[in-house]
């Protein structure tokens, strides 16, 4: 092994002791502009967590600054994340500055004041990856999350319900004509991955941060992937509802061992009306639930190649028959690579929940930056305006993204 | 692998997308918050009302909308319900209690103290930190109570 291997298997061990807060990434704007599905990219076929030889080695070349421009050249001499070749590591690294909480507001004389959430610097995201391939069919594909108590002795602190800190899976895909096979502790393929935590699209508008499927949601089970044309791929999977349980906050709903179920069929036509004119995209819908508990999704990605991909999501959520409760959530977003290391993007979203007559809303509008300097490094502004049925807060936020 | 030089950026360029990235910070003018809610001073309650009716046993909670605020109230003797602010200050996540939310937290009769379901952190009565990881006190909300009428009053300060 090279030293240069050594390392990175060093750095990334490092990670491993090191703190903070579970996140997951995906871009599905990714998929979209380059015309490749997220199992492209990702060892995980849903998208998200370590990337694959593809997906590091397009990574490897983006960026405003390159090896030599920065003279840090020592750092890119590795061109694969694969220090053995049955071994693949990788990691994320994320510190967000913007402010956090909700905002209050008192009389003080007769006279309202407000109180804005102090702007915090957070380190939102640590988390290792690691891929292990002792035979071509099998990869075996694990991450932990690293809580932000860790300091404090917690190295599994979630900050949100159905969050788990550690996720493993082995992956058996014997012939790509065949099923692929998922078994063990991971997100089941619901509707589309997205990179923000944040997004309201399987929220609970009646609750503050109320989200159902947050990042690093995961759940033990099995999932089947068959793709028997590049245009057409089913998931179908079961489950055990444990962490759903969680996060929805209502055992009698959902039972934390009771069995959830997964289905998802995305059409991904690509359309080529010539060498400047090629479109790329996914048309799917996705059922997952378990108990009386049923969330429906239905998505659409249009990606005009290296150009834009706009995408939206639908999604409805069912709290069963005895219960006059449903939630309908809606985003739609854009995104615009300007230049490969250079991508402007926007995205509005509303949940909506209906509960016995009442109504409950949140609504959310961002714009920001994806903008990588250099190789493996992104820095990411954006403006974002967040409205409850309370208040409107609008907000600066900016995170830098540490990858590899 | 190697790059494709006409992808690769001139300095002048990349400069001026740091300049374009750097201009963002401007937007902090941009920052504000407004509020929909009554923006209110006291407000009242009775155990009467079915919402309430938890309050009417020791150890009983339920979440209250203050004007624009949620708090969590909580009658922790014959004569007395206490209010915290329904965010702990710790991770800024809810303590849970409303119907359909995720975990409750928890009382301590003796001790007279409120943990945070999510990450232990324990405030005093006084909302002042006792224990776990918070880095601030919560907020609390002075209640005055009438046991005989059931009638309550909640206060911003």
């Amino acid at each position: 092994m090279s030293l240069i291997r050594i390392t990175f298997a060093l750095a990334t061990a490092l990670l491993v002791c090191t703190a903070l807060i579970p996140d997951a990434t995906a871009l599905p704007r990714m998929s979209a502009t380059s015309g490749a599905p997220c199992s492209t990219c990702h060892y995980n076929s849903d998208g998200g967590g370590l990337r694959s030889e593809i997906g590091w080695g397009t990574q490897w070349m983006t960026g405003a600054f390159d090896h030599e421009q920065t003279k840090l050249t020592f750092l890119y001499e590795q061109e694969t994340n694969r220090v053995l070749d049955w071994l693949a590591v990788g990691g994320d690294l994320r510190i967000q500055m913007a402010r956090l909480g909700e905002p209050t507001a008192s009389l003080e004389d007769g006279q309202t004041v407000v109180q804005t959430p102090g702007r915090r610097i957070i380190p939102m995201q640590i988390q290792p990856y690691l891929a292990v391939m002792p035979f071509d069919f099998l990869t075996i594909h694990g991450s932990y999350a690293l809580g932000p108590d860790m300091v404090r002795g917690d190295f599994c602190s979630t900050p949100f319900a159905g969050q788990t800190c550690w996720q493993a899976h082995a992956t058996v895909d014997i012939d790509p004509d065949w099923p692929s096979l998922r078994v063990g502790r991971f997100r089941p393929s619901i509707g589309m991955r997205h990179d923000d935590h944040t997004m309201l699209i399987h929220s609970d508008a009646s609750r503050s941060r109320g989200f159902l499927i947050p990042a690093n949601y995961a759940e033990y089970g099995a999932e089947l992937t068959y793709q028997p044309r590049s245009w057409i791929k089913g998931d179908g999977g079961v489950f055990l509802a444990q962490q759903l349980s969680e996060s929805i906050g209502d055992a009698d709903l959902v039972e934390p061992l009771s069995p959830a179920y997964l289905g998802r069929v995305t059409y991904m036509p690509r359309l080529d009306f010539g060498p400047d004119a090629s479109f790329y995209g996914w048309l799917g819908a996705s059922v997952y639930g378990a108990g009386r508990f049923r969330m429906d999704q239905a998505f659409l990605g249009l990606g005009w190649l290296d150009r834009a991909a706009l995408m939206f999501e639908v999604t409805h959520l069912d709290y069963g028959p005895d219960r006059d409760r449903r939630g309908l959530n809606a985003a739609a977003m854009l995104a615009v690579p300007v230049r490969e290391w250079f991508v402007a993007e926007g995205r509005v979203e509303q949940a909506l929940m209906f509960e016995d007559e009442e109504q409950s809303r949140q609504q959310a509008a961002v714009v920001g930056l994806h903008f990588y300097p250099v190789p493996f490094v992104k820095i990411r502004p954006e403006y974002r305006i967040n409205r409850t049925d309370r208040w409107t807060m609008g907000q600066y936020a900016v995170q830098l993204h540490f990858f590899y | 692998m190697s790059c494709n030089e006409s992808d690769l950026m001139t300095r002048r360029q990349a400069l001026k997308a740091l300049a374009a990235v750097s201009v963002c910070p401007l937007l902090l003018n941009c920052e504000f918050v407004n509020f929909h809610g009554e923006v209110v001073e006291e407000s009242t309650f009775s155990l009467s009302d079915p919402a309430m009716e938890a309050l009417e046993e020791i150890g009983g909670r339920v979440c209250y909308e203050h004007g624009s605020r949620g708090i969590l109230l909580i009658r922790v003797s014959e004569e007395e319900i206490l209010g915290f602010d329904q965010i702990c200050p710790h991770q800024d996540q809810p303590l849970g209690l409303c119907s359909g939310d995720t975990s409750n937290a928890l009382w301590d009769q003796d001790q007279q103290t409120l943990t945070c379901p999510w990450h232990e952190s324990v405030f005093a009565a006084d909302g002042s930190v006792v224990g776990g990881p918070s880095p601030d006190p919560i907020e609390t909300y002075r209640v005055e109570f009438d046991p005989q009428t059931g009638e309550a009053t909640v206060f911003s300060t």
